[in-house]
């Protein structure tokens, strides 16, 4: 194991060859990340920093290829399914076959920041009227239009009802462009009402049993969808080993997120912590490989770990982070400012959460799918909030607002005031837009207070 | 003697009046005030009016949320911690191309009534709901009869009236008054969201313009009316429930007439809009198209450049900020919009 450090841009260059002459062994999509910014021109990766493993290298290079593996699944006569806003639970039933690939076109809102604005994608949802008071995510109707950062999609799915107006809308005008959408509705998660028949959800929120039926047969139709794309149904038991290989996944990412937010010296940077994890939504359009590459990221971590040895100062301040960052720069300077992550919530909490294996497959699946944190009230999701900062020992939480979308303009409020009632933390709210590098000094200054505020609770 | 109030608050055009009233309570389709303080960075001015409009509503008996828009679905929960008045949030679901749609729409409604029979004690039979919707239904008509007499700010008032409180209506319907005549003014539709109490000035501000609102496209207008009930049938309805001739359900008679009927840019697909925006378009004239929205609306903001473009007409997109109406503003706008009209 080489000595954990995190580095810059241009010490990946010698450290490659250094990893690469002492045997680093690499997949088909592997090389030095400067290859990105010279042939892809992702020149945000010039001003981040790294972990120095060979597997936050791997990580990285599966990211940055995912369009690679798109274009060759295509060429091989595989059929691509768009998986908008669903966050995990269709990706599982279109993998399920092995002629499908499944990606996420929501996943284009980094475009902006990996790029450095270079593709141009933000000016043209600009150009149809979807301005910059939208979340940045309009950059996936950009993507669509110029068609250059993924094949269109022989499918393309969107849930839509408790989720956010800036991507149904985005998504509206998507279709309006001539790429047909198959719609289906995720209702708002509600309590049960006094004896009605309820279910208690993976992640512990509890829904009645009317709406996971409903969320089922919603379901169905994507199954039936999906099955005569693949030209083969989508019967029970594929699904189920579908579910089973999903799951995989899911308890690697558990194990290396307990791992990494727990230690008593951190062993892997937020950074690479948060790409990791928006593996579990898509698997960067290869399930197999992402459970390789997570479970190299894994190994690295256990190593570490058990030699007491890590990336940050012991006494770095454990920050529970809530909301993806637009800006991965961002991730960088909460570690510069003395925190570290020891917990999330990105929006996706439930797709880390196992789906049940011994229920019938399409009722596992719509109890996951309910289980959305995103379509239930800002007070469940502060429940969750709170549990799981409680688990992982935060110090502080992190609300990172994201420009224009429609839930963060109340919701951090509601998080923040229970954060603080129920668990006595300090919490900032801080917008993150697809570039931060003029807001980098009150970005810093906010962080840097919180973690002073969490330094002195602590003396 | 202490009196109980009865009066059920909602602003969304999906929640039907008629279920309400026929459990013996009072429903008032609000239109807020836009509030002085402004909203908070991100938030919907009129979703924030609203929240406020219902914290002075102190006779209201509770309040009814939808999930139609992100921002009210989510408000509402911020509504809930400012009062002790009941909430109740309704699923109505964006999504209408299957039947499984139209039945949550439906199974929220029973879930509605659920609610309001806990506050009311009363359980609707389907003859009482008949009844309520063949009254509504005809006062409906009226409105709608009486809209070449009325002017356009008359005929919208007339109807935000009714929505605000049906169950009177018969004996608080306004006078019409001669509406002049329009030979001279431009026919355009006017469309967007729901409008607070000092924007209908906007139909005033089109008139001094040179142009008068041939469709009144917004939520509070008569794009939001359900469906007309067919008269006959619902007479039958009434009659088969009375004598409990059959199982017909006017309750589904209803969730038709609303859920199928509505069209509105947040459904998925929203089609149905353009389908009747074109239909009315053609039928009424229509020379221009003035969006309303409010700052902060992405499910009218986004469609703003499909509509210009797919209108084909004079199109102008009017944004609504804290700041209500400015009319100075507005009028300047649009007279520039109605000169474009006529050249």
């Amino acid at each position: 194991m080489n000595e954990p450090r995190i580095i810059s841009f241009d010490e990946w260059d010698s450290h490659y060859i250094q990893l690469r002459d002492a045997g680093m062994m690499e997949p088909s999509y592997g090389g030095p990340l400067r290859r990105h910014v010279d042939d892809g021109g992702d020149t945000r990766l010039l001003r981040l920093r790294y972990d120095n493993s060979a597997a936050s290298l791997r990580l990285w290079n599966f990211l940055l290829t995912e369009e690679d593996r798109l274009r060759a699944a295509r060429a091989e006569g595989k059929k691509l399914v768009g998986t908008m806003k669903d966050l995990g639970t269709v990706p599982v039933m279109a993998y399920s076959l092995p002629n499908l690939v499944a990606f996420y076109p929501d996943g284009a809102w980094w475009i902006p920041c990996v790029m450095e604005m270079n593709a141009g994608l933000l000016s043209i949802a600009s150009s149809l009227g979807i301005d910059e008071t939208f979340c940045p995510v309009r950059a996936m109707i950009g993507a669509f239009v110029t068609q250059a950062h993924f094949p269109l999609p022989d499918l393309l799915t969107c849930s839509v009802g408790a989720t956010c107006d800036d991507f149904s809308a985005i998504a509206q005008r998507l279709e309006g462009l001539d790429h047909p959408i198959l719609w289906w509705e995720i209702p708002s998660r509600r309590h049960p009402d006094t004896n009605e028949a309820s279910i208690i959800l993976p992640g512990g929120f509890s829904a009645p049993v009317s709406q996971v039926e409903f969320v089922k047969s919603e379901l169905e139709r994507i199954r039936i969808s999906i099955s005569n794309l693949a030209g083969m149904p989508l019967d029970d038991k594929t699904l189920a080993r579908g579910i089973r290989a999903a799951n995989r996944v899911r308890r690697i990412l558990s194990e290396l997120r307990i791992l990494v937010f727990t230690a008593e010296i951190c062993p892997m940077p937020a950074l690479e912590m948060q790409i990791a994890e928006m593996l579990a939504i898509h698997y960067c359009s290869d399930r197999e490989e992402a459970e390789i590459v997570l479970c190299e990221l894994l190994t690295e971590v256990r190593a570490r770990v058990s030699e007491g040895v890590g990336v940050l100062s012991a006494e770095a301040v454990r920050v529970f982070w809530v909301n993806p960052v637009a800006d991965l720069r961002t991730m960088n300077l909460l570690e510069d400012c003395g925190g570290r992550i020891c917990g999330t919530e990105y929006l996706f909490a439930h797709a880390l959460d196992e789906i049940r294996e011994d229920l019938p497959p399409m009722e596992a699946l719509a109890r996951i799918a309910l289980a959305d944190p995103m379509v239930g009230s800002a007070n469940d999701r502060a429940q969750r909030i709170i549990e799981d900062a409680c688990a992982f020992g935060a110090e502080a939480v992190i609300i990172s607002r994201i420009p224009g979308a429609s839930h963060c303009a109340t919701e951090g409020e509601v998080i923040a005031d229970l954060v603080r009632s129920e668990l006595g933390l300090p919490v900032v709210e801080i917008e993150v837009p697809p570039i931060t590098d003029a807001m980098i000094p009150t970005l810093r200054t906010r962080i840097e207070a919180l973690i002073e505020t969490a330094i002195r609770r602590n003396e | 003697m202490l009196q109980v109030s009865k009066r059920i608050i909602y602003s969304c055009p999906f929640v039907p009046a008629e279920w309400i009233a026929a459990h013996g309570l009072e429903p008032s389709r609000i239109i807020p005030k836009m509030t002085s303080s402004g909203a908070p960075n991100g938030v919907c001015p009129y979703a924030q009016a609203f929240t406020e409009a219902i914290a002075e509503e102190s006779d209201a008996a509770a309040i009814i949320f939808t999930t139609v828009c992100d921002q009210m679905r989510r408000i509402s929960e911020t509504a809930a911690a400012r009062t002790f008045k009941p909430i109740f949030l309704m699923n109505v679901p964006h999504t209408w191309q299957n039947p499984g749609a139209h039945r949550l729409y439906r199974d929220e409604l029973e879930r509605l009534g659920r609610f309001l029979e806990k506050l009311s004690g009363t359980n609707p039979s389907g003859g009482d709901l008949t009844g309520i919707m063949s009254q509504y239904g005809e006062i409906r008509q009226q409105i709608l009869d009486s809209r070449p007499n009325l002017t356009a700010r008359q005929f919208s008032e007339m109807m935000a009236a009714f929505h605000h409180n049906p169950c009177c209506f018969g004996i608080l319907m306004p006078k019409p008054t001669p509406q002049g005549s329009r030979n001279n003014l431009l026919p355009v539709a006017l469309i967007g969201g729901p409008l607070t109490s000092e924007a209908f000035g906007i139909f005033d501000l089109i008139e001094q313009a040179g142009g008068y609102v041939a469709l009144d496209g917004t939520e509070t207008g008569e794009r939001t009316l359900p469906a007309a009930f067919d008269r006959r049938s619902i007479a039958i309805l009434r009659l088969s429930n009375i004598l409990r001739l059959s199982k017909d359900d006017p309750l589904g008679t209803l969730a038709d007439a609303y859920f199928g009927h509505i069209p509105d840019p947040f459904r998925r697909p929203n089609s149905e809009f353009f389908k009747w925006l074109k239909q009315m378009i053609d039928e009424r004239g229509i020379r221009g198209i003035i969006l309303r929205h409010y700052l902060w609306c992405d499910i009218w903001r986004a469609e703003a450049q499909r509509i210009a473009d797919w209108a084909g007409l004079p199109f102008l997109e009017l944004d609504a900020g804290d700041g209500g109406l400015e009319p100075s503003r507005t009028l300047f706008r649009l007279e520039a919009f109605m000169e474009v009209i006529t050249q």
